[in-house]
């Protein structure tokens, strides 16, 4: 009842916990619950029950029981037998197997490792789409577009000068970070745009190139938004158009062409598989999360810097 | 003055069709604008005062959308509602509106809601006046004609994965449900009131513009093109409606105009707090359509709330599944 009232007045509260199924889900189970009471037997029997149940004839069950406990138990043993000799065999294969290890028994081991590594990276890359854009809803990226990012985390990781760059977004990061919020931009989509932009500094400043991207960036925000996650990453795709008129921008019109249904087509990856975003805005994409990933552990990558915060 | 009066006084000026530089292209907007005046709203006729009914509220539990009376605590019509209740009506409702157009829910803050309700409040006195004149007719007139048009822009706005609610309010504010054959000063006519040269670019010809059947097939298509330029969250969905009457250039070119350090939330809103800053069609006319539309699909979504005869929320007449949409479907 206490459970009940609490829940009623959870309901007068608030319209959405209405919605909710758990209450709905919690009934049946206790009616379950009162039923088996009400229908199973009591658990412990009175003590004169017991005693009137002890003293009536039972010598014809004993019998049968005794035949069938005998029975039981030669099966019993006859299958214990045929366990342990099958055991012993298979003792003697695997131990075989262990001397003489196939090329495929050595391969295995390294195939778990990799697939964590991609869930590892598949997780950060979602984790930074998230934060350069604020969407707190989950996403996700196709197969194609995770091989993609992998495969330049790898890449981008070994860059000469990203180290260096990284320090280097260390020590000016608040000040970009403080820039990208008068604009209502979020500072990881600067700060990793601009890395981004200079290939992690081995063709330009990045902090630099951060600097010089974020008022076209706040633009870019007015015209496609950058509060979603796909916005966000369409907003980094136009960035090599650069800012467009205050009415419109070359993307716009484009996009236009191709997306029939906005809701599952506006997207960077639809857009490319279109051939609507060029090889330069797609990298510029890709690489930023790509970016993303490594600046969030940079020693995995066995880079030195301390993840980089925004 | 009724909120119809203020906000459709000055609508000749074909200001979606000209080449002014302050105006909206008219390939962009497809609607033109309605020059009629308003009559003031007279209080609310008996049947007004019914309350919302059980079998009412049976109706919108079985279509997914509860009767917001469940939450505020009483089976009462929105006009009996204290002013503090109303806001919390309004507020809760814009919600449920914006899960509705778009990918989220929006939070709206007082001011927009002091909009928003400026709208429903007269709407609301509308309710069983009585009135036959246009702008200012009896709103239960208004959904009667709604509901026999719902069943085929909800099918051409599904057939294009864009929310109904978007095409239906749109409707609601732009022509009431009237199905204009005359052009307006600005050229535009039939439901949607699509001017020659975007009905045209939608593949309508303008000669059949009160075509009902294509005419939503065609503002699907142009919604659906205003949603992938702007976004799919429901603000970006606002700015989008915005762009229905006001062109989608020019509202970028006010978005670049007014957000800053100060403004930094793209959202219609935003809009209206810096209306000072843009021009006097914004100042006269658009800023009132976005609260115009929250209000309409308030209304049209919890018709039992302001004692329309309408049975269920607009959006449920589908023409399919109940008895009441097989009846709306005849075109």
């Amino acid at each position: 009842m206490d459970e009940r009232e609490q829940r009623e007045a959870e309901d007068r509260t608030s319209s959405n916990v209405r919605r909710i199924v758990v209450a709905d889900e919690a009934r049946p189970i206790t009616r379950e619950i009162r039923g088996r009471k009400l229908e199973s037997p009591p658990t412990h029997a009175s003590p004169a029950k017991a005693r009137a149940k002890s003293q009536g004839p039972k010598l014809p069950v004993r019998r049968s029981f005794l035949f069938a406990g005998v029975g039981a138990a030669l099966i019993l043993v006859m299958l214990i037998g045929a366990i342990a000799l099958r055991r012993s065999a298979g003792t003697l294969k695997t131990k075989k197997a262990e001397v003489k290890p196939s090329p495929e028994s050595t391969a295995n081991p390294t195939v778990p490792v990799q697939s964590q590594e991609s869930q590892r990276i598949e997780e950060d890359a979602k984790q930074v789409v998230r934060r350069m854009s604020r969407d707190n809803k989950p996403y996700s990226f196709s197969e194609e577009a995770l091989k993609e990012i992998e495969s330049r985390v790898v890449d981008l990781s070994r860059g000469s000068a990203l180290s260096d760059s990284l320090s280097k977004l260390h020590e000016k990061s608040a000040a970009i970070s403080t820039q990208a919020g008068k604009s209502g931009l979020q500072p990881g989509l600067v700060i990793l745009v601009g890395l981004a932009m200079t290939r992690g500094g081995e063709e330009g400043d990045c902090v630099n190139a951060a600097t010089r991207a974020l008022p076209i960036l706040a633009s870019l925000n007015k015209t496609f938004g950058s509060s979603e996650a796909d916005s966000c990453l369409i907003l980094i795709a136009a960035l090599p158009d650069g800012a467009g008129t205050a009415r419109s921008h070359p993307l716009l019109k484009r996009m236009n062409q191709v997306v029939n249904n906005p809701l599952t087509e506006r997207n960077v990856w639809y857009l490319h598989d279109r051939d609507v975003l060029n090889a330069k805005a797609y990298d510029l994409v890709v690489n930023t999360i790509a970016y993303g990933v490594i600046a969030a552990n940079p020693q995995k990558f066995g880079l030195a810097n301390d993840p980089l915060s925004f | 003055m009724s909120f119809l009066t203020a906000c459709s006084s000055d609508n000749s000026s074909g200001r979606f069709v000209t080449g002014n530089e302050n105006q909206p292209a008219a390939a962009n907007s497809p609607v033109g604008q309605s020059g009629q005046v308003a009559e003031s709203s007279p209080s609310p006729s008996p049947s007004a005062t019914q309350s919302a009914t059980s079998a009412m509220d049976e109706v919108m539990k079985q279509a997914g959308n509860q009767p917001p009376t469940m939450s505020l605590g009483a089976t009462k019509l929105y006009l009996q509602m204290p002013e503090e209740e109303r806001y919390d009506f309004i507020e809760q409702r814009a919600r449920h509106i914006s899960t509705m157009i778009g990918s989220g829910t929006y939070e709206f803050s007082r001011p927009s809601i002091n909009l928003i309700k400026q709208y429903v409040d007269a709407y609301a006195r509308r309710v069983g006046n009585g009135s036959k004149a246009t702008w200012a007719e009896d709103l239960n007139l208004v959904f009667a004609r709604a509901q026999r048009y719902a069943p085929m822009i909800i099918r051409s706005f599904n057939r294009r994965r864009i929310p109904p609610a978007i095409g239906l309010y749109l409707v609601a504010i732009e022509t009431e449900y009237t199905n204009f054959e005359q052009e307006n000063d600005a050229g535009a006519a039939g439901l949607f009131q699509f001017i020659p040269a975007t009905a045209e670019g939608y593949g309508v010809s303008p000669k059949e513009r009160t075509n009902v059947n294509k005419m939503s097939d065609a503002a699907a298509h142009y919604i659906a093109d205003r949603i992938s330029e702007f976004g799919t969250d429901p603000m970006s969905v606002a700015l989008c409606i915005a762009g229905y009457n006001r062109s989608p250039d020019s509202v970028r070119n006010d978005l670049q105009s007014v957000m800053n350090s100060a403004n930094k939330e793209r959202s219609f809103w935003t809009l209206v707090t810096n209306s000072d800053k843009l021009d006097h069609w914004f100042q006269g006319e658009n800023i009132k359509y976005v609260p115009k539309y929250f209000a309409a699909a308030i209304v049209g979504e919890t018709p039992w709330a302001f004692g329309l005869n309408m049975k269920q929320a607009l959006s449920t007449f589908t023409g399919v599944e109940t008895g009441d949409s097989r009846v709306a479907a005849k075109p």
